[in-house]
């Protein structure tokens, strides 16, 4: 945090050591590695897509989407409605395709490139299943997708999840061996041109993770995916698909990082999750792209297309993220609540420090009778950075018995930073019940009234109620991201605004 | 004075495609039928004592293309002005505001203060534009009621525009009854310390009748106070919108602002749309919005019931219950007693 930022007096040391440890330049993940890699040519044509499609062996029809998308995307106009500001991103001048140079044989864990395995655990990713399989003492049980660059390098624990018929294996694997579900669900919840990020990633993904979990099956374990951006001059553009089939569940988590670059790369990825009747899917983020330094050199741009389609009965999907990385973020999550009795729930805790800028926040989309969602955002801005949280809450005219609940509060520390609040609400029958609320007071009145009953100072009362919430989203995190948040998350939330 | 054909009016027009406008579809919503889109008209003032009023040039430009065509169109600014320290006794009333463009400007001094009550209503199919600005200097004080009460196929635009210097006070309540279109929006620059706003409003809609009450606030000194409540009721095919927004400037330190919008849709068939934005850049403020959609509590209702109240008299209790609260705080008691009046015919 810089010298010159005013902090106020009423903000304990505490809270504001937390934030400088949060200081861009204490990046722990932003080491480089020297990794032998292949790359397409610079720039985008049609050529490049075609190099894609080729290098991953794409059927006709997927090429034919790709070529489709990116005549599209030659159409269309960055957005600029969202509350961000950086230069023009040459679209020609980076790579759309990095590759670590493969070795022959098959893909297993023993054939990964030893320097990409030490990448990961030094980012402290285990992808060494034979010790959770030997009961190594404290080797977390997460099925892992580690993605470096445009390309899967492995996926754990694909023999033992195929014995429960759960398919979990990279994007590229999928489209050879799962045409048919790929073709079936690919892009029936993010439209090929649904908008400009989105229309450059169908043209240009590279890899990703798919899912697809069968009726009536409880994923045994946690899905992973560990992003990882590390050639220099490339934009990631990763595909995920989760299917859950009928009366399903399935957690899934996604890391990313990447090293410390005084150039910007754009990650422009799109995330489609399918819940088939009575499913569930929790899916947990936390964001810790390179930042930027503190002056705002370098750092990811982060625009990213998430979105689920509650498309059954009774289904539920659960974002969680907790976003700390990205110099500008772009990024809403959000849940088409189709079927009757569909949940949709969305936990947000973003941090923005030095000059990062955050333009984030939710849409749910009522469709179906008695549908419900909650959405529970944070947002703390440190340094000079903005943060937006941006929602829609809608309900459909035959959306009767829709409720949501929203809660939005920001957190300004510091004299040069900036937190904003966009909700969009739209209501179409009389039956839906919708509440927005952007202040800790208000949440809490009668829960002050009774802490100060007790005997608690109004002070401590806040401050017991908010980090008792704050602790509850954290704890939507499963327990393998858990740790990982509640150390980025190490503030003391206080004089909150909405 | 410009001069234009209806439908080249009618193509400058705000549309749903403008972010600000699109829940408000003003292009659409009026046809070269609508009378009064290329003509001025020229409000009826009733001035109480000590306070002048001289027609003259337009003093400040509002910002936004409906203040633009006000400007355009009307052959003059009507402006009036309130002396320093002067107390003006009874209400400035402002009528005649239908079928044409008008523009008026209105400057409080140092330590006066002024009631208005401001009626925009009129004939069917009249097409209404207002740009009214305003200028409060330090210490004065500005109460404005404002009742909007057309026939269901007439379209108004009524922009305010105030500035408000340090420890000025201002008390607006609205109460809205719609029209094919109507568009009540305020917009308030608080440029010194110690401002005091109160921007509640109400609006009661039936038909296929739409309104859009738009706020902007816009706190650029220390210690400033906003309340805002707006309370809306929809029934039948119509359509109920609010806009807030706060904007609080890096030097607005210690500023309370608080704003709620809550609807009460009375049908299925109704619509309400609700965007209250907060857009905060200083860090030792208490800044809230709030915004409920919903309809009728049925427990309440079905406690009423019990206790032998019929069922439309139960609803019509509750409804006006929930109106009134916006208009609260308002402490001239005539004001507010014609205001609740109004409601009660409504809801009859």
């Amino acid at each position: 945090m810089n010298a010159d930022v005013k902090i106020k007096d009423s903000i304990d040391r505490g809270t504001v050591d937390s934030v400088r440890a949060l200081e861009a330049d204490r990046y722990k993940y932003g080491f480089d590695s020297d990794i032998d890699q292949e790359f397409a040519p610079k720039g985008l044509n049609a050529d490049i897509v075609r190099f894609i499609s080729e290098k991953k062996n794409e059927p006709e029809w997927l090429l034919g989407l790709r070529l489709q998308a990116y005549e599209r995307w030659l159409e269309m106009e960055e957005p600029t409605w969202a509350n961000t500001d950086y230069p023009e991103i040459d679209f020609q001048d980076m790579y759309y395709y990095a590759s670590p140079v493969k070795k022959e044989g098959p893909k297993s864990l023993d054939e990964v490139d030893p320097d990409i395995l030490a990448v990961y655990n030094r980012l402290g990713i285990s992808l060494k299943e034979q010790e959770v399989l030997a009961g190594v003492q404290g080797a977390p049980k997460v099925a892992v997708d580690a993605v470096f660059d445009s390309v899967s390098v492995v996926t754990t624990f694909k023999k033992e999840l195929a014995k429960q018929g759960v398919i979990f294996c990279s994007f590229s694997e999928a489209v050879q061996d799962h045409p048919d579900l790929v073709r079936r669900y690919m892009g029936s919840v993010v439209p090929m041109s649904d908008n400009y990020y989105a229309t450059l990633n169908n043209a240009v993904f590279s890899d990703g993770s798919f899912v697809y979990i069968p009726p009536g099956v409880r994923c045994p374990m946690e899905l992973s995916t560990y992003f990882r951006m590390n050639a220099q001059g490339t934009g990631q553009f990763e595909r995920t698909l989760i299917i859950a089939d009928k009366d399903s569940y399935v957690s899934y988590l996604e890391g990313c990082t990447a090293p410390m670059r005084d150039e910007n790369q754009l990650h422009a990825a799109i995330v489609e999750i399918v819940a088939l009747e009575g499913a569930e899917v929790k899916y947990s983020t936390v964001q810790n792209w390179w930042p930027g330094d503190s002056e705002g050199k370098g750092g990811v741009y982060n625009f990213v297309t998430k979105r689920a389609d509650c498309r059954g009965a009774n289904s539920k999907v659960s974002w969680t993220q907790v976003e700390t990385g990205s110099a500008v973020t772009w990024k809403y999550p959000s849940c088409i609540l189709r079927g009757d009795n569909s949940q949709g729930e969305f936990y947000s805790i973003a941090i923005t420090n030095g000059c990062q800028q955050a333009d984030t926040g939710t849409k749910m989309i009522h469709l179906g009778e008695n549908t419900r969602s909650r959405i529970i955002s944070k947002g703390i801005s440190a340094g000079r950075s903005n943060q937006t949280y941006r929602g829609l809450v809608s309900s459909h005219k035959k959306a009767r018995g829709a409720r949501n609940f929203t809660q939005c509060d920001s957190l300004l520390i510091g004299d040069q930073c900036g937190a904003h609040t966009v909700p969009y609400v739209e209501s179409n029958t009389a039956s839906t019940q919708f509440e927005h609320e952007a202040t800790t007071s208000r949440l809490s009145d009668d829960r002050l009234f009774y802490c100060r009953q007790r005997g608690l100072s109004e002070e401590d009362a806040v401050a017991l109620l908010v980090n008792g919430f704050c602790r509850e989203v954290l704890q939507e995190l499963p327990m393998e991201f858990a740790v990982e948040a509640q150390n980025l998350v190490a503030i003391s939330l206080e004089g909150s605004v909405g | 004075m410009i001069h234009m054909q209806p439908d080249a009016v009618i193509s400058h027009f705000p549309h749903k495609r403008m972010e600000a406008w699109k829940w408000t579809d003003l292009r659409m919503s009026v046809s070269e039928e609508h009378m009064g889109l290329t003509r001025a008209v020229t409000p009826r003032l009733t001035l109480p004592d000590g306070v002048s009023c001289s027609p003259g040039n337009r003093h400040h430009g509002s910002s936004g293309v409906m203040p633009t065509l006000a400007a355009g169109f009307a052959p003059v600014c009507w402006n009036i002005r309130v002396p320093t320290g002067l107390n003006v006794q009874g209400p400035l009333r402002i009528d005649n505001l239908s079928g044409g463009h008008a523009c008026m400007f209105i400057r409080v001094d140092k330590g006066a203060s002024l009631d208005i009550e401001e009626y925009h209503q009129g004939p069917d199919r009249r097409f209404s534009n207002m740009d009214l600005q305003v200028h409060l200097a330090e210490g004065s004080r500005l109460r404005r009621v404002v009742v909007q009460n057309d026939p269901g196929n007439a379209v108004r635009v009524a922009t305010a525009c105030i500035a408000a210097e340090k420890h000025s006070i201002l008390e607006q309540y609205m109460l809205s009854f719609g029209g094919a279109l109507s568009r009540l929006e305020t917009r308030l620059y608080s440029e010194g310390e110690g401002i005091e706003a109160t921007m509640n409003g109400a609006y009661l809609l039936d038909g296929r009748r739409h309104t859009d009450m738009t706020g902007h606030v816009e706190i650029a000194g220390s210690h400033c106070t906003v309340r805002q409540s707006v309370k809306g009721v929809v029934t039948d095919k119509s359509r109920g919108v609010f806009q807030g927004k706060f904007h609080v400037k890096q030097a607005a330190q210690h500023t309370d602002a608080r704003m709620r919008h809550d609807a009460l849709m009375l049908s299925d068939t109704t619509e309400v749309r609700a965007r209250p934005e907060l857009e905060i850049y200083a860090d030792d403020v208490a800044c809230a919005h709030g915004n409920t959609i919903g309809a009728l509590d049925e427990n309440v209702l079905f406690y009423m019931r019990q206790r032998g109240i019929p069922q439309a008299r139960s609803r019509s209790m509750l409804t006006e219950a929930f109106v009134a609260e916006a208009f609260d705080d308002l402490d001239d008691a005539a004001s507010k007693q014609s205001l609740l009046t109004r409601v009660q015919e409504w809801l009859a």
